[in-house]
């Protein structure tokens, strides 16, 4: 029955081809467009109307544990659309939102003096949560594949699910050093 | 007290003790106070304004018709959607917290990847909607043409699906992409409301799909839809536990239709509505393959799980909601 519906399922889905709002990245993609990305936690997050008061963004400041790729110092501002000033709230879906004390890997575009900013959005936000029996910060991959490799992203494949952050950091800077 | 307004999915409502049961789309919600309110549009009409601005290959006249199409798309379902009347060109761009609603094309680089995206402007009070703009990106090439262009962006296409959004739907997850080369790509979608982009020169998004309809439904139900048509409920749980943001489908044999649905709450329970009467297949599945902020802002999902089905068809009886079912899963 199992494989019956799985079938079904594709075959339904594929006669229906669609999706929209943001262009995908891959994983390598994610690490190469970033100019820096850094594992801590957050220390702070202030919203602000722009200079010309149309909008409001988040600056996030993020206090380092380590960086994958282009240190910036013991911490780190970076910002994001949307956030509340006063009786005002701006919110655009899909955005990540951030509160003091996440731990977070964050992968960064832009560079100094511009505040930068996560590559596509929640694309390059990954947070790390602790495994409630060890302790041991995990984070959950996105799905990677080798460089030039093809790979279909199934949910629930037993091969992937939350690994450890030093496995995670090892991966990233595989790719950071164009190992993958 | 502290007031704290953020974009919450509906499970925050659950979450914080809603006697009201809540179907298992995703929709917006803002928390005032203590309590999240839908963020959704109460007035009977929704005035809007088209930014006076094209790009090269859509003029601003072309961006006011496919910006009507697209209303028109989500108006035709069978919902008590709000109508929709277009006031006419301004200057103003998007994102102008004039108090306008606005439509337009904007230049965001800092926004690399977002083709497009729906911006609210909310009373932080009430969680009122003040004004809800829409704007895309001028940072790719877009396309009016009938039947699509390869190489460019489908604009009819993004705003049906942003507009869904200006509607209070949040994202589906009826979709699956796949790793080719050094890029991603969408190989299958069940939703307009799945948030990936699918290849440019499609131009399936123009077109609700059952999962769409079923969420709006729920924020803007129609008398008659809500007798003619059931849903199915249960309790998705691991070890005794109940599970949060579990993606769960429901599968028409008969029809083939697809509806999607979450666990929204710690209890790990879910209604999925909006279905046409008959038996259904469900499957558990974890959302181990998408971008969960776009999903779900303050809460991180349970995925230590495999797929997991049903133990029994569901059948969705007409004008109300299946007996509970429980789905048990088990740790990778």
């Amino acid at each position: 029955m199992q494989v019956l519906l799985t079938a079904c399922l594709l075959v339904v889905a594929a006669a229906h081809l669609t999706a929209t709002t943001y262009l995908p990245a891959s994983f390598n993609q994610i690490v190469a467009e970033s100019s820096t990305i850094v594992y801590g936690r957050v220390a702070g997050v202030r919203a602000a109307w722009s200079d010309d008061r149309r909008t409001i963004d988040s600056f996030v400041t993020v206090q380092a544990v380590d960086y994958l790729k282009g240190a910036r110092g013991a911490t780190l501002l970076f910002r994001v659309p949307g956030g509340q000033v006063g009786d005002r709230v701006m919110v655009i879906p899909g955005v990540p939102s951030f509160r003091e004390g996440d731990l977070v890997v964050v992968f960064l575009k832009g560079a100094t003096p511009a505040i930068p900013h996560p590559v596509g959005l929640a694309q390059g936000v990954f947070r790390v949560i602790p495994d409630p029996r060890s302790g041991t910060p995990l984070v959950v991959p996105p799905p990677i594949v080798a460089r030039g490799g093809t790979a279909r992203i199934g949910r629930g494949d037993p091969a992937r699910g939350p690994v450890p952050f030093t496995a995670f950091a090892a991966e990233v800077r595989g790719f950071v050093e164009g190992a993958r | 007290m502290s007031r704290r307004p953020l974009v919450l999915a509906l499970a925050a409502m659950l979450a914080l003790g809603s006697p009201s049961p809540a179907a298992a789309y995703l929709k917006f919600g803002a928390r005032v106070g203590e309590t999240v309110v839908d963020v959704k549009w109460t007035a009977a009409s929704l005035p809007y304004f088209i930014t006076e601005r094209g790009v090269p290959g859509v003029d601003a006249f072309q961006f006011r018709d496919v910006v009507a199409r697209a209303f028109a798309t989500w108006t035709a379902a069978e919902a008590e959607t709000p109508s929709f009347a277009f006031q006419g060109f301004t200057v103003a761009a998007p994102l102008s917290s004039d108090g306008r609603s606005t439509l337009g094309f904007l230049d965001r680089p800092d926004l690399d990847r977002v083709l497009g995206a729906t911006v609210f402007l909310l009373d932080g009070n009430t969680g009122a909607i003040l004004e809800s703009d829409i704007f895309f990106n001028t940072r790719f090439t877009w396309s009016v043409a009938p039947g699509g262009e390869p190489g460019r962006v489908d604009l009819e296409s993004v705003a049906t699906h942003e507009i869904g959004h200006l509607l209070g739907l949040g994202h589906s997850a009826l979709g699956e992409t796949e790793v080719v080369g050094d890029g991603r790509r969408v190989i299958a979608s069940g939703a307009v409301m799945f948030p990936i982009a699918f290849s440019a020169g499609s131009i399936s998004d123009r077109v609700l799909q059952p999962d769409d309809v079923a969420g709006l439904l729920q924020l803007y139900p129609a008398p008659g839809a809500v007798t003619r048509l059931g849903g199915v409920r249960g309790r998705v749980t691991r070890a005794g536990r109940g599970l949060f943001g579990v993606h769960v489908a429901a599968f028409n044999p008969t029809t083939g239709v697809i509806i999607g649905g979450f666990t929204l709450g710690d209890d790990g329970e879910f209604v999925i509505a909006g279905l046409e009467p008959g038996p259904y297949i469900l499957r558990a599945e974890p959302l181990d393959d998408a971008d969960v902020e776009g999903f779900f802002s303050e809460r991180t999902v349970d995925i230590d799980f495999g797929v997991t089905y049903a133990p029994r068809l569901v059948v969705a009886p007409a004008g109300g909601t299946s007996a509970p079912v429980e789905i048990q899963v088990r740790p990778r």
